[in-house]
């Protein structure tokens, strides 16, 4: 009888903090959602079988990281010198990189949106 | 001793989410539709059950002051998860688990999870991923999912401690568990939702399993059960398991034994094979050791950053754990007696991650600040465990000489 009271308690503790949780996050809005946000409008585009190569700008290893979790299971991959795959390119709004616009330069943009933080860019050789 | 019934019972848990991960694992490698991947892990948590009836436990009931002790602090770790938990947990929950999880989640191309090369460490084992696909799937919200998770195993530390040690010494049980569950730091390192404190608490349950070996063969299962899937959880689960199983020796490899013990551990073992085989890539730490091994292991301005680092986190967080193990060590070299077998694991286990910190490959000041705490965090379940057991044995012995020498 006890154990089935513990158990039980510790199940009803569970499901209480967990809609607590659930309340206190849907009013919260941090960069991984802004970013998911954002990139949803890719669904037509990107798919799970997808191999997308990824440049941002220094540094941006955060930026690389939240697009692949966010991406998942798509393949996103840093960008190197030969990659032929579809290139996502995501700009802070306020620094513009010479190095992302040469990129971007050369290949055709088939989507492109932006937010509060960054402009984000789906491009084709 | 024998093991309480409601520690059974909890002890199902971390079992069913073993076999849940395994039989998940082995559904996606074989194409199984994830209705039949849930018959299967039914059918084999069945087995399991069927396998453990009428094991010998203690069904001590508890008076009504230890049960609301209990009650309060479950609650107590609930509404402090809510506050020190964030959405998304730390850079390692999203970066690393919850990504892992996500690739998971897709029967078709899960395996492109390990074409991910850069800064995800897709080597490591999947039970914590593959219940968070697993009951994802399930209830459609991945967060929540991982929250709850994460909450469970919380809650479920300082219970499994305070029902196995309150017949022993209910007042050094009631202090582990209110100490733990009202200690922010330990519940913040909980609360970033990764798999260390899984590992501390499977190892929990292997050590207390271990304890009750003499009761019943079928616990030396049990705890292998565990060891395994302390493996299939965490890369250093791979390490804790062997040191385990050379301070057990004799419980687990007797002859006698031997069955029973390769019967717990074979399922999470063969996972295990499979996915370092078979999918992951190599680990890092591993596959960069060579001829610079050699001068980290010599270099003395190593071990003095990282027993610095250790001291400090140690001190800082865990003064009054430090100072029971090292009065117990202390006691012990007075009585010219060997410390407490527990006691030696825990010390040898922090030796040996100490020496991992030595050969690492990657920046050891940035390693040492991204990973210390969350290891020493898998050792204290079973640190407070084991204290608890040494203080409550040291005074009833104490106790016991002192009316054995006044008649």
């Amino acid at each position: 009888m006890k154990s089935a009271i513990i158990i039980l308690f510790i199940a009803i503790s569970a499901v209480i903090s967990s809609y607590y949780f659930s309340k206190r996050i849907n009013a919260q809005t941090d960069e991984i959602d802004v970013i998911e946000r954002s990139l949803s409008g890719t669904k037509t585009l990107i798919h799970s079988n997808s191999t997308i190569n990824f440049a941002g700008q220094k540094d941006m290893v955060q930026l690389f990281s939240i697009a692949r979790y966010v991406l998942a299971p798509a393949l996103i991959l840093r960008h190197t010198a030969d990659s032929k795959d579809t290139l996502l390119t995501i700009q802070k709004n306020d620094v513009s990189d010479s190095t992302i616009n040469t990129l971007e330069y050369n290949r055709q943009p088939i989507w492109r949106t932006s937010d509060s933080l960054y402009t984000y860019t789906l491009s084709v050789l | 001793m024998i093991m309480q019934k409601t520690t059974l019972y909890i002890l199902l848990w971390p079992l069913l989410l073993g076999i849940i991960s395994i039989a998940y694992f082995f559904g996606l490698t074989i194409g199984l539709p994830f209705i039949v991947s849930v018959i299967a892990l039914l059918m084999v948590f069945s087995g399991c059950i069927y396998l453990l009836r009428k094991l010998p436990t203690e069904d001590n009931t508890l008076s009504l002051l230890p049960l609301s002790l209990l009650l309060l602090a479950i609650s107590l770790v609930g509404q402090k998860f809510v506050l020190l938990s964030e959405k998304h947990g730390v850079w390692d929950t999203w970066a690393m688990w919850n990504m892992h999880a996500k690739y998971l989640m897709n029967s078709e191309y899960w395996a492109t999870l390990f074409k991910n090369t850069t800064a995800t460490h897709t080597d490591y084992p999947l039970l914590l991923p593959a219940n968070i696909a697993f009951f994802s799937r399930l209830s459609g919200n991945m967060l929540i999912t991982s929250y709850a998770f994460h909450l469970i195993i919380t809650i479920c530390i300082p219970v499994v401690i305070f029902l196995q040690t309150q017949n022993k010494n209910i007042l050094f049980s009631a202090i582990g568990l209110f100490w733990l569950s009202t200690n922010d730091y330990f519940l913040g390192i909980a609360a970033y939702q990764l798999a260390d404190n899984l590992t501390g608490f499977l190892l929990l349950c292997a050590i207390i399993c271990a304890d009750n070996a003499g009761a019943d063969k079928r616990y030396i299962s049990l705890c292998t059960a565990m060891l395994g899937l302390c493996m299939w959880t965490k890369n250093e689960g791979i390490l804790l398991s062997v040191l385990f199983i050379a301070f057990y020796y004799k419980p687990l490899l007797q002859k006698q034994h031997l069955k029973h013990s390769l019967a717990g551990i074979a399922l999470p073992l063969i996972a295990l094979l499979v996915l370092k085989l078979a999918y992951a890539p190599s680990n890092d730490i591993v596959s960069a050791q060579g001829c610079n091994t050699i001068q980290k292991l010599l270099s003395t301005q190593r071990y003095d950053v990282v027993y610095d680092a250790l001291k400090k986190l140690v001190l800082d967080n865990y003064y009054t754990l430090t100072c029971l193990i090292a009065l117990h060590i202390l006691i012990c070299i007075i009585m010219k007696r060997m410390p407490d077998r527990r006691v030696l694991f825990i010390l040898i286990v922090s030796l040996f991650y100490f020496m991992v910190y030595i050969i690492t490959p990657q920046d050891l000041e940035w390693h040492l600040f991204t990973s210390l705490n969350r290891l020493m965090h898998q050792l204290i379940p079973v640190t407070t465990y084991t204290l608890i057991m040494v203080y409550a044995d040291t005074i009833n012995f104490r106790f016991r000489k002192a009316f054995a020498s006044n008649p």
